[in-house]
């Protein structure tokens, strides 16, 4: 294989977009371990290509965390026509189907939303759109392109993800192009002249003139039974990817089909699928053994070869379908590449192609997501406070509970001429009615919080994991709480002498697992540690718009703070010291007793050295103690050939 | 490069969509949809499985063919209350100051298919007037000014991913046949997707230019076939309307469905209408014990007192046993 058509190289790169541009059903593209402004960089270039590919100006809008239902789809707008004022519909840019690129840079933070409508629309070979009296029927054309990191895809609906049809590993050379200024993001969005600072490589460009001839062509290349084997033999279940559904191999198909236009074949050979495969990193492997590359030579821009497969073999694996066709056979037109275009970069050095990815990573990657992450969720509880989220979008109201004004406003203003007409001229200049009434919809905001103080110094030789999961999976996970660990004693803490704390919205962030796999350090600044979880317990439970009314705590430690509450405030240790860090973290522990509708539970770890402490700080903090097992001593084996492993057991 | 948006549905632009003569695999699939046409009672048809797996593509190919070139009448999740049950035509409204009801999908898809793509994914809130409306078979509207009460009838063809959560009980009860739809694994039938997939894009590709290539005639083909088999569904639709459910074939449903422990008389029903149905494809009034356990699965999948949705051979095999059958 030619070491510039891999993936992750620069040409291949190119060759994925032209085929984006050029095949209607690959115009979505996911793109691996990309940044925000690297991602904005490949639109960029991605929006430039299809603005030459396709002789059209391309709007790019940008889908993120706080895309809206109204953002997506439209929303009403006053506007003033013939001296009055009135109110239209405003369809989204989406909806009046632009030549429209969208940019989706994290998705692993898309909005519920425009998760929803993504799996909709992509893909999909027709919309609707019902909202608000609007009834659309249209087939949407536009083009996607969204970063993620490989290595939090698990994050992300699989779903979702199925709707991305490519997958691209950028090259190291486009991330480091100049990225565009908001000024002139702007002056483009106006259709004005490019900034030659993005222009397309010459062979990238040459590629993107092909595709306007190749669209006016009216043949496309025939998909031969050999090549849809070799499709096949891409998905199947030895080499361990035998995908659900038929979307893995007809991207594959179309990639190739996409690829034999380009050098003007009349069929779709084994080598080109082969090639298709290499752009986007898939492997033909069979029980971990490669299978050899086809004898075909290879082909290239510049040198088409000719097919070694007949088109009689493709048309008589339809003769089910042609039965009862009268023969009629038209003249194929082919566009012949062009030869004068110039090459891509031949040589790429291997230091700067990125680590290929396995384009369907996610069917590897551990479940990160929440369960049913596409469903509206539900409220956790009945009470007024409950849903008091982020505003997703408005809903009938029988009340007055958090009106949306606008909602309200918009939904009489609609009604106003007839009204007015309806009820006379005595009547107010705007009137509304209790039927127009709208409340903010409002995503559900966790109502539970659990805090875990974990001390990693008396962590080893217990089974602490197995201690700590139930309240992670039957309590925080059930009650979808929010999280946070408070690290006591951690090797890699900020601050040798003081606690810290990671945070995360659900069990689910990756956050969690990399906060709990700490290892032990050289200070325990207990009191410090359990300090922080009353003030986030207090901040959760009184402060602001916070709708948390439920806390539970739990403490992992064998009370053996030496690190004292002042040394870790200021940062520094001024003298040696006794029992000064387990008396201030005792003393904390007594104030953390007293916060009303805080839930408290010790972990205790059974530690050699002053089992007791445990229990006291237990006693002090009101709490509920649950004890962690030992892991099992070592085999006889074990000990026989490292006598020292015995020593640290029998000090655990 | 855009192709019109249809603002009202008579003007809708008929977006066309791959022949059903072209779809390959998925038996049981079509043959639920086709089921489901011809006996109207029955309900709807759930389709239930991997993404990926034509499910949407196969009913928006059935609903074309079965209603002159033009799409079912689609219920998206993003769907607002009053587009479902019909409101004020806002247009109407807010330009000209006139008061003119705008039908709503239900009634849009009145004696029709109402499509919804994800049904998994609706907002609960239009579950429930879809469940309120289909329970009843009476639309009733009484909000912001409108009162209006209707009957309504409409066959309800779902897909859904399961894997992004399952449906109410009282929703999955309103599908007449549930069909779990798996990734095809033939390779022959495998390879004829693909082929016959690109095949279509290179005909809508000459269509679109205006002129016929290789591909034309065999996509106009399938067109034609397309329209002998919606003429053979009409004329079993027909057929159906003057059909009896005898003794033995409602003993036998009522047989089948007792010994699965089916909850309520629903699927022995539905089980009956299906059978019969069956037997008008093979333009036969006459329903034999092959016909029952033709469709005893899709009435019985989802209606099974143990929650589980799971249909396998086996369970095939012990209806046939059940009927008597060899």
């Amino acid at each position: 294989m030619r070491p510039e058509l891999q993936t992750g190289t620069e040409a291949a790169f190119y060759d994925l977009l032209a085929a984006a541009i050029l095949e209607p059903d690959l115009r979505s593209i996911l793109a691996f371990d990309t940044d925000e402004s690297e991602l904005l960089r490949l639109s960029d270039r991605f929006a430039q290509a299809i603005e030459i590919g396709r002789d059209l100006s391309v709007k790019q809008i940008i889908l993120d965390s706080a895309t809206t239902e109204e953002n997506l789809w439209g929303h009403f707008v006053a506007e003033t026509k013939d001296d009055n004022k009135i109110i239209t519909w405003q369809p989204s840019a989406i909806v009046r189907d632009e030549p429209l690129l969208v940019v989706i840079p994290d998705l692993t933070r898309l909005s519920l939303a425009a998760a929803r409508a993504c799996v909709s629309l992509l893909g999909s070979s027709s919309a609707t759109l019902q909202r608000h009296g609007m009834d659309l029927t249209w087939k949407p054309q536009f083009w996607c392109l969204a970063g993620c990191l490989s290595d939090r895809i698990g994050e992300v609906s699989p779903h979702l993800l199925d709707r991305f049809a490519l997958r691209v590993t950028p090259p190291v050379s486009l991330k480091s192009l100049e990225l565009l200024s908001p000024i002139d993001r702007f002056h483009r969005l106006n259709g004005e002249e490019a900034d030659p600072k993005r222009e397309l490589p010459q062979f990238a460009s040459d590629k993107m003139q092909q595709i306007r001839a190749l669209l006016a062509a009216n043949d496309l290349p025939e998909l031969t039974a050999a090549a849809s084997d070799r499709i096949l033999a891409y998905f199947k279940e030895e080499t361990g990817k035998l995908p659900p559904g038929m979307r893995r191999p007809l991207t594959l198909a179309k990639l190739a089909r996409a690829r034999s236009r380009f050098i003007g074949e009349t069929e779709i050979s084994v080598k080109e699928v082969d090639l298709a495969a290499a752009l986007v990193g898939l492997q033909l492997t069979q029980k971990g053994e490669s299978i050899p590359p086809t004898e075909e030579p290879i082909n290239s821009v510049q040198n088409p070869i000719q097919s070694d497969i007949r088109r009689d073999s493709g048309r008589d694996s339809l003769q089910d379908l042609t039965s009862d066709e009268t023969s009629v056979e038209t003249e194929r037109e082919v566009v012949k590449p062009n030869v004068e275009s110039s090459s891509p970069p031949t040589v790429t050095p291997v230091e700067n192609v990125p680590p290929a990815v396995d384009p369907y990573c996610e069917d590897e990657s551990a479940i990160a997501h929440e369960l049913e992450p596409l469903k509206i969720p539900v409220a956790m509880s009945q009470s007024l406070q409950a849903g008091y989220g982020d505003a997703i979008g408005t809903q009938p109201a029988t009340d007055f509970e958090d009106i949306s004004l606008y909602g309200t406003i918009f939904e009489a203003a609609k009604f106003q001429g007839y009204r007015k007409r309806f009820c006379g001229a005595i009547t107010p200049s705007f009137l509304i009615w209790f039927s127009d009434l709208r409340s903010h919809r409002r995503s559900p905001q966790p109502q539970h919080l659990l805090l875990c103080a974990i001390d990693f110094t008396c962590l080893e030789g217990r089974n602490w994991q197995k201690a700590i999961a139930p309240h992670f999976q039957d309590w925080a996970y059930v009650n979808r709480a929010s999280i946070g660990i408070i690290r006591i004693g951690a090797k890699d803490a900020q601050h040798r002498l003081r606690a810290d704390w990671v945070e995360a919205r659900s069990m689910l962030s990756s956050e969690i697992s990399l906060a709990l796999k700490g290892e032990a350090g050289r200070g325990t600044p207990l009191a410090h540690g359990l300090e922080m979880a009353g003030d986030k317990a207090k901040r959760a439970l009184q402060h602001g718009r916070s709708r948390v009314d439920r806390v539970r705590l739990v403490v992992l430690t064998d009370g053996r703070g030496n690190i004292p509450l002042e040394a870790s405030k200021q940062g520094k240790l001024k003298s040696p010291v006794s029992r000064e860090g387990i008396d201030d973290a005792l003393a904390v522990a007594r104030e953390l007793a007293k916060i009303p509708r805080l839930e408290i539970v010790l972990l205790d770890p059974q530690p050699a050295l002053y089992p007791a402490l445990p229990k006291m700080f237990a006693r002090d903090l009101g709490a509920v103690v649950r004890e962690v097992d030992r892991l099992p001593l070592p085999a006889k084996e074990e000990v026989a050939e490292n006598p020292q492993v015995l020593q640290e057991a029998v000090l655990w | 490069m855009t192709e019109p948006i249809g603002i009202n549905t008579e003007d809708k632009p008929l977006i066309e969509v791959m022949p059903y003569d072209m779809m390959r695999g998925q038996d049981k699939l079509k043959l639920a949809l086709e089921l489901a046409f011809i006996a109207p009672k029955i309900g709807g048809v759930l389709l239930s499985g991997d993404r990926g797996t034509g499910k949407s593509t196969l009913v928006r190919a059935f609903g074309a063919m079965v209603n002159e070139g033009k799409l079912p009448v689609t219920l998206p999740i993003n769907a607002t209350e009053d587009r479902v049950v019909g409101g004020w035509a806002i247009e109407e409204l807010v330009r000209k100051n006139e008061v003119k009801r705008k039908d709503g999908l239900l009634e849009q898809a009145n004696k029709n298919i109402l499509y919804i793509d994800e049904v998994n994914l609706l907002d609960d809130r239009i579950v429930n007037i879809i469940l309120d409306v289909a329970s009843t078979g009476i639309l009733t509207v009484q909000q912001e000014g409108q009162d209006v009460r209707k009957p309504i009838s409409f066959t309800l063809v779902g897909t859904m991913n399961p894997s992004e959560g399952g449906l109410r009980p009282q929703l999955l009860d309103r599908f007449g046949l549930m069909v779990e739809v798996v990734t095809e694994q033939d390779d022959t039938q495998r390879s004829q997707i693909l082929q016959n997939v690109l095949l279509y894009e290179a005909a809508k590709e000459a269509k679109a230019n205006g002129k016929p290539n290789w591909a034309t005639p065999k996509v106009e083909a399938s067109r034609q076939k397309d329209k002998g088999l919606a003429k053979k569904l009409e004329d079993a639709r027909e057929l159906f309307k003057g059909m009896r459910l005898s003794k033995e074939t409602a003993a036998l449903c009522a047989k089948v469905g007792k010994a699965f422990k089916a909850e309520g008389h629903r699927a022995d029903y539905i089980m009956a209408l299906a059978a019969q149905a069956h037997a008008t494809l093979k333009e036969t009034k006459n329903v034999t014990r092959e016909d029952i356990w033709a469709v005893a699965g899709l009435a019985l999948q989802h209606r099974q007192r143990s929650n589980s949705l799971d249909w396998d051979d086996d369970r095939q095999q012990e209806v046939r046993k059940i009927l008597g059958m060899q």
